[in-house]
This record gives structure tokens, C-alpha cells and sequence, in this order.
């Protein structure tokens, strides 16, 4: 199952410092340890959240993993990627 | 005999004690003061001990070994998450009684998964520091964590009854102990989700009005795919909620505070549900 590895994969981007520090240093060969398929493996190398959650990685793996390993670090950066794909401003404040 | 001397409701929003003082708005200090009433009302009705019912956030137990319900039967700390002024060393457990209650759950159809050692995140270190153990009468908090963040989730129902395996345990613990059982989560909130930051005030207050009534089968009659649809994937913490109200099968309660606003992602409440006597 393609998408409980990719959970494997953000969950140890959230949690362990050794994984952010390997994969910060060679994302390609950090994720060659999860024997990912090329797709899988490039949507976490991109930040590709709307994509992991397509592929039924959990929210909050999703979001753990941006605030801990993302360029920028910051709710706003996890939301604009992730509503990017699917409409900027589709989920107005109830 | 021991026994339930109490329930309460109340959220864990990371995001209400990063703020810093100077910067709290009126709803914030009502949310202090909410934290601060129960606090208050745990030292009134004399608990010794407090058993928090959290949520895992896809932090302390991974793809390898997801439980449905876990009990901390031993050395606890926490929580992980640093927080100013809120301590991340040891916490106290009533190991004797929290092992009863895994024990006592296992001959009786309930399985519990536990914790030899436990270093707890926020959903519990959070009112295990704020609200129990700020009173001196408390010398332990059990730590149970539900599968209630992340989905396989355990069911309503389930959450329900464990519950009432609780209170059953307690009752058949043959010390004098008092015991508070608190549901710690958040109510409406789309972790991670696109709809992030929303809530649904209407959601969040037809469950307060449940847990303040006794009056879990509304909320039992919830199918997931709706809660999801209404109120986001945090709200599937309203089982810690079920949780404790099957501990206090019934009874009613009253609401303390609920607060939503830009500060937080979640819809905030808090309640308190009292044992008769």
C-alpha cells in the first residue's frame, strides 16, 4: 500500500530529526530507504501535500511534515500549497 | 470504595498557550479563566486522582502500532510539546489503580492496549498540568488515549463504553480514591485539511448541549462521514467527550465557556458534568 508507506515516510519526517537531517541533506537517497514508486517519492521531495492527501496520506501527517521540513514553515505556506490545487479561498471561515 | 466524583470537557488547542500575555484577547482570558474554573472544581470536589482521555495526534504512535484505546499503567512525562511555563517532566500516575483499570477492563471484554512509559503530548500533558494537577489533592493522572485523531478511529459506540468500563473499574478499586475523568479535545476543526481554521459554531454547541443534558445519543447516532462533512477531521475527538460521558452515564452538567475565533482552529468548550453525591 503505496499511501500507508508514504504515512511511514511523513511520519518519520515528523518525529525524527535524524530523517529531517537525511532528507534535508539527499532527499532522493532518504527516500530510496522507502522503496517508494517514482511518483510517491517526487510528491514528498516537492511538498506536494494536496497530492499526499489525494494518495490517503493523513491531514495531519501532512501538515506535520510541512511545519518540520517545508521551506517555510508556516500554516499559511501549508494552506496556500495545499488549497492551491484545489481553489484559492474555496473554504470561507464559517 | 473509590469512585467518579466528576467529569469535564475541555479542549487542547496548542495554539492557547503559545500565546503569550501580552498579546491575549477578551476571548482568550475567558479561556483562561475557563481552564482556571475547573482547575478550581477539581480541588473542590477533593480528587485524588484524574483520568484524562486524549487524543494522539499522528505523533506518539506511528504507522507501525495504531491502538484503538491505550492506558499508561506506568512512568509518565510530558507533555513533549514545549510550552512556557508548563512543565515537561515527570508526571504523577496512580499506577496501582491505572493497571486495576487495564486488568480489570481485560476480564471483562475490554482490551486495553497499555503504556509501560508514556511521554504524553499535549492533549493530555496540557490538562493533566493546567487543571489536575495544580491541586494538591491530586496525586496521580492516568493518561488513556483513543483513537480519535487518527483514522482507523475507534467507534462512538466503543468510545461510549469504555467509559463505562472505566467507571466500573474505579468502583470495583477497593482504595478510597476520588476520581475526575476529563475528555480533552477540540470540537469543530479540519486538521491539516484545506478547510483549516473554520469552525462550526452550531455543530460545537449541539454537542455541548449533549454532554450538558446527559444526553449521549445524539452524538452516538453520528455517522463519521458526516462529522467529517460538518465539523472536520478534529472533531472525531468528540469520543474522549463520549468517553468520559459513559464514566457519568446520564448525568448533567453545565457549560463553562465556549469560545471560537481567529487565535485557534478549533471550536473551544468547555463543561463540567456532575455525579450526584
Amino acid at each position: 500500500m503505496v499511501g500507508y508507506m508514504l504515512e511511514q515516510v511523513l511520519y518519520d519526517l515528523g518525529t525524527r530529526r535524524d530523517a529531517r537531517s537525511a532528507f534535508a541533506q539527499d532527499a532522493q537517497a532518504f527516500l530510496a530507504r522507502y522503496r517508494l514508486p517514482a511518483a510517491a517519492a517526487k510528491m514528498v521531495a516537492e511538498f506536494d501535500v494536496a497530492a499526499l492527501q489525494r494518495a490517503g496520506v493523513s491531514p495531519l501527517l501532512t501538515y506535520g511534515y510541512w511545519m518540520t521540513n517545508a521551506p517555510t514553515r508556516t500554516r499559511a505556506a501549508y494552506l496556500a500549497q495545499l488549497r492551491g490545487q484545489e481553489g484559492e479561498g474555496a473554504w470561507p471561515r464559517s | 470504595m473509590a469512585k467518579i466524583v466528576g467529569g469535564f470537557v475541555m479542549p487542547h488547542e496548542p495554539g492557547i498557550f503559545y500565546m503569550p500575555e501580552d498579546r491575549w484577547t477578551d476571548g482568550q482570558r475567558r479561556v483562561m479563566a475557563a481552564y482556571g474554573d475547573i482547575a478550581r472544581r477539581i480541588g473542590e470536589l477533593g480528587a485524588t486522582a484524574a483520568i484524562v482521555v486524549g487524543a494522539d495526534h499522528y505523533v506518539l504512535f506511528g504507522p507501525g502500532c495504531l491502538p484503538s484505546y491505550l492506558i499508561g499503567i506506568g512512568d509518565v512525562s510530558g507533555p513533549y510539546e514545549k510550552f512556557a511555563g508548563i512543565d515537561q517532566g515527570p508526571i504523577p500516575n496512580h499506577v496501582p489503580l491505572a493497571e486495576h483499570i487495564a486488568f480489570h477492563g481485560r476480564a471483562n471484554g475490554f482490551d486495553w492496549a497499555v503504556a509501560k512509559v508514556l511521554r504524553v503530548d499535549h492533549s493530555i500533558g496540557l490538562p493533566a498540568r493546567v487543571c489536575a494537577l495544580s491541586n494538591p489533592s491530586v496525586r496521580g493522572v492516568i493518561p488513556v488515549y483513543l483513537a480519535s485523531g487518527v483514522e482507523p478511529v475507534i467507534s462512538l459506540s466503543r468510545a461510549y463504553e469504555l467509559g463505562g468500563a472505566l467507571r466500573r473499574a474505579v468502583e470495583a478499586w477497593a482504595g478510597e480514591e476520588r476520581v475526575v475523568v476529563i475528555g480533552s479535545g477540540g470540537i469543530s476543526h479540519w486538521v491539516g485539511m484545506p478547510q483549516m481554521g473554520r469552525v462550526n459554531e452550531a455543530f460545537d454547541r449541539q454537542v455541548l448541549e449533549c454532554v450538558v443534558r446527559g444526553d449521549a445519543a445524539p452524538l452516538l447516532a453520528l455517522r463519521d462521514a458526516d462529522v467529517l462533512e460538518q465539523a472536520g477531521n478534529g472533531a472525531f475527538e468528540i469520543r474522549n467527550f463520549l468517553c468520559m460521558m459513559g464514566a457519568l452515564p446520564g448525568r448533567t452538567g453545565r457549560l463553562l465557556c465556549y469560545e471560537h475565533g481567529d487565535e485557534w482552529v478549533t471550536g473551544l468548550g468547555f463543561a463540567e458534568v456532575l455525579e450526584p453525591a
